[in-house]
């Protein structure tokens, strides 16, 4: 049985997409993201997609999901690799990544996910 | 060289068979002479088509053929199943539409992603949707 | 007003044999029934020997033997039919133009047709010129330069095609990823006509963009282009546009927090 990994760098979980997921998978993931963000009180999860040939609606949904459970959880999530071919298709299926926020690499990911917590706490003040 | 021998007709029966349309069409357009990018709009258009008939009616299949117009040639797939049908189509084109849980049938969508789409659907009987796209 | 001259009908003939233009004459059957001295000039075989043969196996086109065959729909359709065929006379392959005209007999009743070749090899070489220069032409317009790190310039020139600028947004997506560019302007002062089509298209390279974690701006946008923008309804939303390059430069240069600065002499 595949497990997809989850790894923690400071206060940001990540995830890296190897390979096309089912439903199980996605639910799976989900579950154990959550599970993780609590325990670790993760404010940012970062999702590697560099791998993937192809982003459906059923999959871009798995993303959003991800994203919007992990909102409610106070965690953003940022979402990098995305091929150009991928995103080209993505844009011409009218496919709307919800709560997502993007990025090039893992690199600038993780300053994002840095911009965007700061931005919190100085709204906050 | 090694011949692939590639299937033209697959059944659709499991979530893995979804990757493995996926993995056909891929490699059938790539060998066509489709770029890369339209390559993937077709893997994206099937993906959909397929999980729809998966997900829908349990189970369906899928061909593909080579055809030739004028001087141009095209990939063309077909997805059957023999599930419960589509009672009004021009709803479930438009975007937004679900029956079930989810963002829509992803079949406005896939129409946007390929040349040519068609659908015939029979409530109670089935749907079949033929896709086609042109090599530029 | 009435010529002075007068010709008659065996001058026709005479004048027809030497005209330039190869043209034969065809019966019902498609036998060859008589041609011209332009005709003969074409080939070794003797101008008897082609009377008597059969169109197609004198002219041996693609269209011969098949429904397109120009005599037979000249014949049937009781029209002038006209066509690009490729010709081999003598072994080599030239392109003409074939127009077989109905011919009809003192009753009205159609007997057979014309052929007149017209070579136009030349103006196909030209075209080809044209197309290929055309290609080139588009290829050099529309570089994509990497003004200053992090930032690339796209200027548009011309009249834009679906295809055109759909492959401009595939290869600016790859270069945003090739030389990881944060910002990519647009520019389409070049740009003088735009329809949904095209301008759908940009707008979903906007898009493509910042799913790779970019920006596209939209810099040039003439007094033109925004009227027809604005009456096709299309809504630029949130992209951001300026009014020049130089502009848009400007606005990348703050996004990235960089700062130029003019040193005094």
């Amino acid at each position: 049985m595949q497990k997809i990994p989850i790894l923690k760098i400071e206060d940001n979980l990540i995830v890296s997409l190897q390979f096309d997921i089912d439903d199980r998978l996605a639910l799976e993931l989900q579950t154990d993201l959550l599970n993780e963000i609590r325990r670790t009180k993760a404010l940012g999860v970062l999702i590697e997609i560099s791998a993937l040939d192809m982003v459906d609606s059923f999959m871009g949904r798995t993303l959003s999901d991800i994203a919007k459970m992990s909102a409610s959880m106070n965690a953003y999530t940022v979402v990098v690799g995305i091929q150009p071919s991928v995103a080209i298709t993505l844009v011409e299926l009218g496919l709307r990544l919800e709560s997502v926020h993007t990025a090039m690499n893992v690199e600038d990911g993780i300053a994002l996910l840095k911009d965007l917590k700061t931005t919190d706490t100085e709204t906050n003040d | 060289m090694i011949k692939l021998k590639i299937p033209d007709k697959i059944q659709i029966k499991a979530e893995d068979d979804i990757l493995k349309t996926r993995q056909v069409v891929r490699e059938v357009s790539d060998l066509m002479g489709f770029g890369i990018v339209n390559q993937t709009r077709l893997i994206t258009a099937v993906s959909e088509l397929v999980r729809n008939a998966l997900k829908y009616a349990g189970k369906g299949t899928m061909t593909l053929k080579k055809i030739e117009k004028s001087e141009n040639i095209g990939l063309m797939i077909t997805v059957t199943d023999r599930g419960q049908g589509i009672p009004d189509i021009e709803l479930a084109m438009k975007d937004g539409y679900s029956t079930s849980r989810g963002i829509g049938l992803g079949l406005g969508g896939a129409k946007r992603l390929v040349d040519e789409f068609k659908i015939s659907s029979t409530v109670g009987k089935g749907t079949i949707i033929e896709i086609i796209k042109w090599v530029d | 007003m009435k010529s002075k001259e007068n010709v008659e009908k065996d001058e026709i003939f005479e004048i027809l044999s030497l005209s330039p233009t190869p043209v034969l004459i065809i019966d019902k059957d498609l036998n060859i029934v008589q041609l011209n001295e332009a005709i003969a000039s074409l080939t070794e075989i003797s101008a008897d020997e082609i009377i008597g043969m059969k169109c197609y196996d004198f002219l041996k086109t693609d269209f011969c033997k098949t429904e397109k065959c120009l005599c037979k729909r000249a014949i049937k359709e009781n029209k002038i039919i006209s066509e690009e065929v490729i010709i081999c006379v003598t072994e080599e392959e030239v392109f003409y133009k074939v127009i077989a005209t109905p011919r009809k007999n003192k009753q009205g009743e159609i007997i057979g047709c014309t052929e007149s070749l017209i070579d136009i090899s030349t103006i196909k070489k030209l075209e080809e010129t044209t197309v290929k220069m055309a290609k080139e032409i588009m290829e050099v317009a529309n570089p994509i330069v990497s003004v200053f790190e992090g930032i690339l310039a796209l200027p548009i020139i011309g009249t834009l095609d679906s295809k055109r600028t759909q492959q401009i947004m595939e290869n600016l997506l790859k270069q945003i990823v090739e030389t990881g560019s944060k910002i990519a302007i647009i520019d389409i002062t070049g740009v003088t006509m735009i329809d949904t089509l095209v301008a759908n298209h940009l707008l979903q390279t906007v898009s493509a963009v910042s799913l790779l974690g970019a920006e596209a701006i939209i810099t040039g946008i003439r007094p033109a282009v925004a009227q027809t923008i604005v009456h096709l309804g299309i809504d630029l939303g949130e992209i951001v546009t300026r009014a020049s390059m130089a502009e848009g430069l400007q606005y990348g240069f703050n996004k990235l927090g960089i700062k130029v600065i003019r040193e005094s002499k």
